[in-house]
């Protein structure tokens, strides 16, 4: 009984030293190995690709199968749709779909939508999810990136990786006119910086303060979520874990967001509901600025309105570090497990095609626009398609008349949106986290640094997470 | 050879394995797979290329602030609430043990939050402890300054007094089961040399649901990490830092896809709470020893 138990006690020690010292050599191995975690390869063409079409990207990614198909038509396009736009359930599925699908391995070979559409992109980045774009692009003799809006190309760098490239961008943009702004007082030139803006925006805003006949902005109230990013300051770096919320940038942000909130509280009211609204009342004098982040049309439109008996004026929203800002739109990436890389990488050459971004920039086409697209030769030419359909019309009722654009009126529109500084990808999460922390801030219910505070503990556990 | 004996043991081996087979596939789908592929997950870099990374992934989060103060937090509130409701649910089942009248209906009031619906509880945890709640309202009337309740270091009591309320009425019916598992006749004897209740408690009562305390101890510890539940809805997923666990960790991580980083969070808290056991076991059986 006593040489079994010997025995078996040698086998147990035997067994354990075996265990550790395998778990020892793999860990060293790993170690010690060239790490070269973007060891990715060009995969060779395959027969199949598979995308999903979300609701907000249907459309768009729709085009560009068409144009897939006819030049790859041996290839099998495995498609599939989840609603119409509008439709809450569709993009919940698509979401949630999206999850679970990639999370298990699976899911469309090529990733497209809008930015937003995702719940925490920066997460997926970290997760590995994307493989890196540039993998392909310097083994493609074909592709020329200088065509492309070089910044806005590079927002989709992430550790080192190109995750993906927006299609399409946004900026925000306002419009005025010489004639509202000299009634108004206000002193605003493409030179102007964000305390310069602060300054006189609280001023107009004490000034006007207990009417509602002459508001800042004639769309609906402002949100933080508009305001904020365009200022050009993020509260977190996701890639370096660093939180920013400790800079006077982001403070005066902050401090400008509350003097707006304080005093125009207009709820939800959208005063710019019908086509030519933001110019009548940019026009009259009801409002100083039209701002407009997701339609280059409807500012083309409100810019075209005023020409004739104005003089009109654009200008970039103007930010902390005095840095033209733009979000990426539609964006696309290609999923890291994919067997079907080379066919996705294909359908991106597509979406960022001469062809198609031309066809689809600024003007509604196959049922959606890109805002501004990322080929740099497409905006003039959308700008130059949207002038040609829409000069000498206009409202039915006569009010608003879309005039012609100067050479130079145009180059001003090419440059108000095309000389970008920055593209950020919002972090969605960090935004919510900064306005549910500094509500109470704006509402003066809280001091700006206990609310702060609350924003960095948020912060914290979130980045390092 | 052909024994018999030999042949109907051979069949009965069979019958009992064929009758427990569907447990050990229950346990080999929903466990043991799982888990193995879980100790793979957590040694790659990503779900998408499975490039095997050895232990940098545990290097990583073990550096991660966020995920050491999930582990602290988790450990910090199973070091006090397991006590105090243990404490709690003894004391009240002793009174109820006396079975003073009026017994059985307080006996269904501390069970009634075990079958509240979560998001009941909650709702009413709000009402109370919200920034105008009834507890702040109390505060005013004293005249003290009002509290956060839900988004200070005092979120860390709502928790612990959420999860005594909604957990203790579990704990009562089992000490009281332990409790009517005493004989009687161990009461009579000592009753011949003394009356004193304390002696009674200290000599007989406790030692003889020592085997239960064990029991309802491990219990008590598996409720706290079901509690993350009611944190979750009360605070979102990313609450106070005095209540963020180790279930929001693991759960952001989920919402995010970063399976590689939920994998070695999971391995890492298997691997404390193997060892918690282990040593609680220790205990347990030298302690049965010196009691035998």
């Amino acid at each position: 009984m006593k040489k079994i138990k010997i025995g078996k006690n040698k086998i147990t020690s035997f067994l354990s030293c075996l265990l550790s010292l395998t778990i020892l050599t793999c860990s060293l191995s790993a170690c010690t190995s060239s790490k070269d975690k973007n060891n990715e390869i060009v995969q060779e063409k395959t027969n199949k690709l598979v995308l999903y079409g979300g609701p907000f990207g249907n459309n768009a990614l729709k085009a560009a199968v068409k144009i897939f198909e006819s030049k790859f038509p041996e290839v099998n396009v495995e498609y599939k749709e989840f609603g119409e736009l509008g439709d809450p359930e569709a993009q919940n599925n698509y979401v949630e779909a999206l999850k679970y699908d990639l999370s298990s391995g699976s899911g469309p070979d090529l990733i497209f939508g809008y930015d937003y559409e995702f719940d925490d992109f920066y997460g997926m980045m970290d997760s590995g999810t994307f493989a890196d774009i540039n993998t392909y692009i310097e083994n493609d003799e074909t592709f020329n990136s200088d065509l492309y809006n070089e910044v806005v190309m590079n927002s989709g760098l992430y550790k080192g990786k190109l995750c993906y490239i927006p299609i399409s961008y946004n900026v925000l943009s306002l419009v005025s006119t010489q004639e509202t702004l000299e009634h108004a007082g206000f002193q605003f030139d493409r030179n102007t910086d964000l305390s310069g803006f602060s300054s006189q925006m609280s001023e107009f805003i004490s000034k006007n303060k207990n009417s509602s006949d002459e508001l800042l902005f004639s769309t609906y109230q402002m949100q933080m979520s508009v305001f904020s990013p365009w200022s050009g300051v993020e509260a977190i770096d996701h890639e370096n874990k660093k939180i920013l919320t400790d800079s006077e940038e982001f403070k005066s942000t902050m401090e400008l967001y509350k003097t707006y909130y304080e005093m125009d509280r207009r709820g939800d009211e959208n005063l710019c509901s019908n086509t030519g609204d933001g110019a009548k009342l940019v026009r009259n004098n009801k409002a100083l600025f039209y701002y407009n982040t997701l339609n280059v049309a409807d500012v083309l439109e409100t810019y075209s309105a005023l020409v004739d008996e104005h003089t009109p004026v654009l200008f970039n929203f103007p930010s902390a570090n005095n840095k033209t800002v733009a979000e990426p739109d539609y964006i696309a990436a290609i999923r890291k497990g994919s067997p079907n890389q080379a066919n996705a990488y294909e359908l991106l050459k597509i979406l960022l095609s001469e062809e198609y971004q031309t066809k689809h920039a600024i003007n509604w086409v196959d049922n959606f626009s890109l805002n501004v697209p990322i080929l740099k030769s497409a905006l003039k030419k959308g700008i130059d398609k949207w002038l040609s359909k829409q000069v000498g019309g206009g409202t039915p009722d006569g009010s608003i008349k879309y005039a012609d654009l100067s050479d130079e009126q145009i180059q001003l529109f090419v440059d108000t949106f095309g000389d970008i500084d920055i593209c950020i990808m919002p972090n969605a999460n960090a935004r919510v986290f900064t306005w549910e922390a500094m509500e109470p801030y704006f509402k003066g219910e809280k001091s700006y640094e206990d609310c702060l505070k609350n924003l960095n503990n948020k912060l914290e556990l979130y980045i390092n997470e | 050879m052909n024994n018999p004996k030999s042949k109907l043991l051979k069949r009965d081996s069979l019958t009992g394995f064929l009758f427990s087979l569907p447990s050990i596939a229950g346990m080999l789908v929903f466990f043991l797979i799982p888990f193995v592929i879980c100790i793979i997950l957590s040694l790659t870099d990503s779900i998408s290329s499975m490039n095997f990374v050895g232990i940098d992934n545990y290097l990583d989060i073990i550096s991660s602030r966020t995920f050491r103060l999930a582990v602290w937090n988790t450990f910090k509130f199973i070091l006090v609430a397991v006590p105090l409701i243990m404490i709690f649910s003894l004391i009240i089942a002793l009174f109820l043990y006396q079975k003073l009248a009026g017994f059985e209906f307080f006996r269904s009031i501390f069970v009634f939050p075990l079958v509240l619906p979560v998001s009941s509880v909650i709702l009413f945890f709000q009402l109370v402890f919200a920034e105008n709640g009834f507890a702040n309202d109390f505060l005013t009337l004293l005249g003290l300054p009002v509290k956060n309740w839900l988004d200070s270091s005092s979120s860390f009591t709502v928790l612990v007094i959420l999860y005594i309320w909604k957990n203790c009425g579990y704990n009562i019916i089992l000490f009281l089961a332990a409790l009517n598992s005493i004989p009687k006749v161990h009461y009579e004897a000592v009753e011949m040399d003394t009356d004193s209740k304390i002696k009674k408690l200290i000599y007989i009562t406790l030692p003889m649901i020592r085997p239960y305390v064990f029991f309802i101890l491990v219990i008590s510890v598996i409720n706290t990490f079901k509690s993350f539940k009611e944190a979750y809805i009360l605070c979102g997923n990313y609450p106070n830092e005095n209540i963020y666990m180790i279930q929001h960790f693991m759960n952001n991580n989920f919402q995010n896809l970063n399976y590689t980083r939920l994998s070695v969070g999971a391995i890492l808290i298997f691997a404390i709470i193997f060892v918690l056991i282990f040593i609680l076991l220790k205990f347990r059986k030298n302690g049965d020893a010196e009691y035998d």
